[in-house]
């Protein structure tokens, strides 16, 4: 097991390594001068000469005079220092400009998660158990029609509904400005503005989980040990939720880490729709300002999530399910 | 056992508490304090119901789609909403703007002032300030204080650290002081405890704008270094004790750009929080803040600087997340607030854009070189059409580049009106110019028949009349221009053909600029269109724009590559004028725009009517595009 997870690693850090490279290259291949962009706004103010300076001085600060493979040596030294490098739109180490957007996305994200595992497990078991009833096949229908409508579509129309017309809960943002009251008030002031996001992400996540959950566990029902299990006089609860549900989760153990895992990736419609400051809208934000360092770091910590939540997956399928062995 | 049942905790709270708050809709928090909205439905600027308080009361929120970043000061950053924050809790210049973009002393700050014209055409100010002027922390504003911002903000140690140090740009010593050749700034004198003196640089004199180059507003030097460091003059100029480095500052630089609390504000605002993970600001009343250059002081207690997203941001409006939507320029969300105000409840306020969305030709190669094809285009496309599409109706054209808020433009209208070419749609006159201008050949050099037409060039060559547009992605504009121009069967029965390359933000700014340090395809001269937009500040200076110096066409200015002294000539009397002169500047700017007019290095598309939307409580609020929203504001005030 701990060979196997130390090879795991060391290949982790190769694939880290490879997409580095590559992520880089295809960075600076784009057309685009921060170091302009920068002092653009001085091209009216100054004479041309000192503009001209201002723009060496830009792009010697920014380190654009080197070439590309250069750059990434610099860039990959820091890196491995810990500094990510300097946001030319934050003028902020971008460690610093993505700490609060990240603890947002988290934030946000961990009860998304459990809300919807809560939601769906029991919900994709029990379709299995009842197949083919009524209720089953309205849920089907609606995690169909769940699955298929974008999230941005279940945005607007909580928002119509629950904010505008019933003023029940905040368009968007997560407290009301300017707030001063008890830690309770504070507490039910968070949970008024983050439950209509939190509504559309859980609904927007309901509809594959659920059917997952529902095929996996249709499967494990119909093998000859659960066929066994109601033989041997088993109560109909201790087959399903003990030996069929044991069995269903090896195929979407895989699928529930990732979920677990994406508590940390961002949300872009989410966070733009109700205006909150995570992770999927800076990495958007700084995609359109060419803000490369805050994309490397983020898309570079996605990927060290990535190759986490598969490694994780593996590992677990052994503790799922002990006749798979995973050190070799 | 233990997770599980924590987990059920966690969700168990989650729950109840968004039950909680889902069951009491009603329910505001204790202490935000809450306007009434009156019920009575105004227009155009709010109606003055019961005058104005006489202390400052209650509280307004501004929502603005571009967030803000906590980085307030605008040597680091050019975020326009940090700016606007910026300009709320900054006052006290010795320069103040009117409402009209008219430059003038501030009486509330200068006490007495004398100017001293020298030898070597440099000009002296000298300033003595009022006593009694106070930061909000309650620290005195002396001369100190305002050399600080000139020394500080054009220091190489602060330029070193990444910051853009041009404040003194326009003063008798800069370029030694910038560079670091000279430690002392000879333009900029410490004359006493309240006096000082700024010295403008010959070279940039004279200059219809010479007010804004001695605009000197305070800082306070203890907060950006240390009680340590020190401004000294020995009669040559000012300069920094040596203790004053980057390494020495630079971790304290990088901690005071982002001060709340502790931010020494001159203005009539500081800054009480700013939450970086909902991207609010909120500011409260200077108290000690004496007031503008007409004494005018706050009115509003409160003022929130909120983060709104463009789809929902009218429904924050409507729902009172937010008190007020400035600059709102697309058709939609305007019909949608003119919706709400008709339901009551709220007003707005509609003003010019000080600047236009364009087609700029590059006008030295190409068919675009030639002025006629250019005069040709503009009379291909009915431009009222387009803006009236583009802007939903809350557009206008403009004929030449300004915006219609300039005091100059609005004394000047009619007469430019008459004497400006309006370019109506007509391909009769269209064709007539483009013979005019000898495209009267096919591709084989016989007489025009039908097809693309042909010029002859000089060499004998045959030049065909295809422009070469350069687009940006995902721009409506473009979309729209396809519409109306490119597709336009007039266009090709003119016998005019325009090829659309649509490409990123970035490589377009490359073939404008003819950047080749980034590429050398940049450098070749490709395309002769492109859809851009400009915008004005009330320093009306296009000098430079419309330079004939290779030079400076080189370093990326006059990207029309327009070649014509006369225009340039227009642009340099324009700011050469006495500042006195305001007649003699009057007349410089229509000879100017009727010389534009006539060459037309851009076509201008469409100036927007912005519209502002605010909830009924707020009165006399009156906006244009030549002010910011902290100006507007400082007039305004609620009734509660």
């Amino acid at each position: 097991m701990l060979k196997y997870t130390l090879k795991r690693f060391i290949y982790m850090v190769f694939v880290f390594a490879i997409m580095s490279v590559i992520l880089f290259g295809l960075y600076s291949m784009i057309p685009g001068d921060p170091a302009r962009a920068e002092v653009e706004g001085l091209r009216n103010v100054l004479k041309p000469d000192e503009y001209q300076r201002a723009y060496e001085l830009a792009r010697e600060r920014l380190g654009l005079n080197d070439p590309t493979h250069i750059r990434y040596i610099k860039w990959a030294k820091g890196f491995l220092r810990g500094d990510f490098g300097t946001s030319i739109i934050h003028k902020q180490p971008v460690d610093e400009v993505i700490k609060t957007p990240l603890r947002v996305t988290i934030f946000i994200n961990i009860f998304s998660v459990i809300a919807g595992l809560l939601i769906t497990i029991p919900l994709g078991i029990y379709c299995a158990v009842k197949k083919g009833t009524r209720f089953d096949r309205t849920v089907q229908v609606l995690t169909i029609v769940g699955y298929s409508i974008p999230s941005f579509i279940f945005a607007l129309l909580f928002i119509y509904f629950f904010a505008v017309k019933l003023g029940w809960f905040p368009v968007s943002g997560m407290k009301t400005p300017n707030f001063t009251g008890t830690t309770w008030e504070m507490i039910k002031d968070y949970a008024k503005h983050l439950a209509l996001p939190l509504m559309v992400m859980t609904i927007g996540s309901l509809g594959g989980m659920t059917r997952y959950v529902r095929a996996a566990m249709i499967d494990a029902l119909s093998m000859d040990c659960i066929r066994t299990a109601r033989a041997k006089g088993l109560k109909e609860r201790v087959v399903v939720l003990s030996h069929a549900w044991r069995n269903a989760l090896l195929p979407i153990v895989t699928l529930l880490i990732n979920w677990f895992m994406s508590i940390f990736y961002g949300s872009l419609i989410i966070e733009r729709m109700f205006n909150l400051n995570g992770l999927g809208k800076l990495l958007i934000d700084s995609l359109f300002n060419q803000d490369y360092n805050v994309v490397m770091a983020i898309q570079l910590f996605y990927i060290v999530i990535a190759l986490s939540g598969n490694l994780l997956a593996d590992l677990s399928y052994g503790i799922v399910d002990p006749r798979v062995r995973v050190n070799k | 056992m233990m997770k599980k049942s924590i987990i059920f905790l966690l969700v168990l709270a989650m729950v109840l508490s968004a039950f909680l708050a889902g069951c009491q809709p009603k329910e505001e928090p204790v202490d935000t304090p809450q306007d009434e909205v009156t019920e009575t439905p105004t227009e155009g600027g709010g109606d003055e119901v019961a005058g104005p308080p006489s202390e400052p009361m209650g509280q307004i929120i501004i929502g603005n789609t571009t967030e803000l970043s906590g980085d307030w000061v605008p040597y680091w950053t050019n975020i326009a909403a940090d700016y606007d924050v910026y300009n709320f809790i900054t006052g006290y210049g010795t320069v103040d703007m009117t409402f009209e973009g008219e430059y003038l002393i501030n009486e509330t700050v200068v006490k007495d002032y004398t100017v001293e014209e020298h030898e070597d055409g440099s000009k002296t100010y000298t300033f003595t300030i009022n006593d009694g002027l106070v930061y909000s922390d309650g620290s005195p504003i002396t001369a100190k204080d305002y050399v600080t911002s000139v020394l500080l903000w054009s220091s190489p140690q602060v330029q070193a650290n990444g910051a853009t140090a041009t404040y003194g740009y326009d003063l008798l010593g800069y370029d030694a002081f910038n560079k670091g050749e000279s430690k002392v700034f000879t333009g900029v004198r410490l004359l006493d405890e309240m006096t000082f003196s700024l010295t403008i640089n010959p070279e940039r004199l004279p200059y219809f704008y010479e007010l804004p180059m001695v605009s000197v507003a305070p800082t306070k030097l203890s907060y950006w270094t240390d009680e340590t460091v020190d401004i000294l003059d020995d009669g040559e100029g000012c300069y920094f004790t040596d203790n004053f480095t980057t390494e020495n500052y630079k971790d304290r630089w990088d901690v005071a750009r982002y001060g709340t609390t502790e931010f020494p504000a001159s203005g009539p605002y500081k800054i009480v929080s700013y939450d970086e993970s909902a991207k609010t600001a909120v500011l409260e009343v200077n108290e000690n803040y004496i007031g503008d250059y007409s004494g005018q002081k706050p009115k509003i207690k409160t003022i929130i600087y909120k983060k709104v997203t463009q789809e929902t941001a009218l429904d924050e409006l409507a729902t009172g997340g937010v008190d007020l939507l400035f600059g709102m320029a697309s058709g939609d969300e305007i019909n949608q607030g003119l919706d709400l105000v008709d339901q009551g409840g709220f007003s707005y306020t509609a003003y010019p854009r000080s600047g236009y969305g364009k087609i700029a030709f590059q006008c030295d190669h190409g068919p675009t070189q030639f002025v006629e094809v250019r005069q040709a285009i503009a009379h291909l496309l009915d431009r009222a059409d387009f803006a009236r599409a583009f802007t939903g109706g809350f557009g206008s054209v403009v004929n030449g580049p300004y915006g219609e808020s300039m005091w100059f433009y609005q004394e000047t209208k009619s007469e430019l009106n008459n004497k400006v070419n309006h370019y109506p749609y007509s391909l009769e006159k269209a064709i007539e110019l483009l013979e005019k201008g000898g495209w009267i050949y096919d591709a084989n050099g016989n007489p025009y028949q039908e097809g693309i037409r042909y010029k002859k060039l000089d060499d004998g060559t045959l030049m065909p009349l295809i422009i070469e547009w350069a687009s940006s992605e995902q721009n409506a504009v473009s979309d729209l221009l396809v519409v109306k121009l490119q597709e336009n069967p007039d266009l090709a029965a003119a016998g005019i053909q325009i090829n659309q390359t649509v490409m990123t933000f970035g490589d377009l700014i490359n073939y404008l600029y003819r950047d080749d340090t980034q590429d050398p395809k940049y450098g070749v001269p490709t395309y002769g269109m492109f859809n851009l937009a400009t915008n004005f500040s009330p320093i009306y200076d296009l000098r430079n724009t419309y330079t004939t110096d290779p030079e400076k066409i080189k370093a990326g200015y006059n990207t029309n590559f327009l070649i014509d002294e006369k225009l340039e000539q227009l642009a340099i009397d324009m700011v050469l004028t006495d500042p006195e002169d305001r007649e003699g500047f009057k007349q410089k700017f229509v000879d100017f725009i009727v010389r534009w007019n006539e060459l037309l290095p851009d076509l201008p598309l469409y100036s927007n009517i912005y519209h502002d939307f605010y909830n009924d409580k707020l009165q006399n609020y009156n906006m244009n595009s030549l002010i910011r929203i902290s100006q507007a504001l400082l007039y305004a005030y609620v009734t509660e």
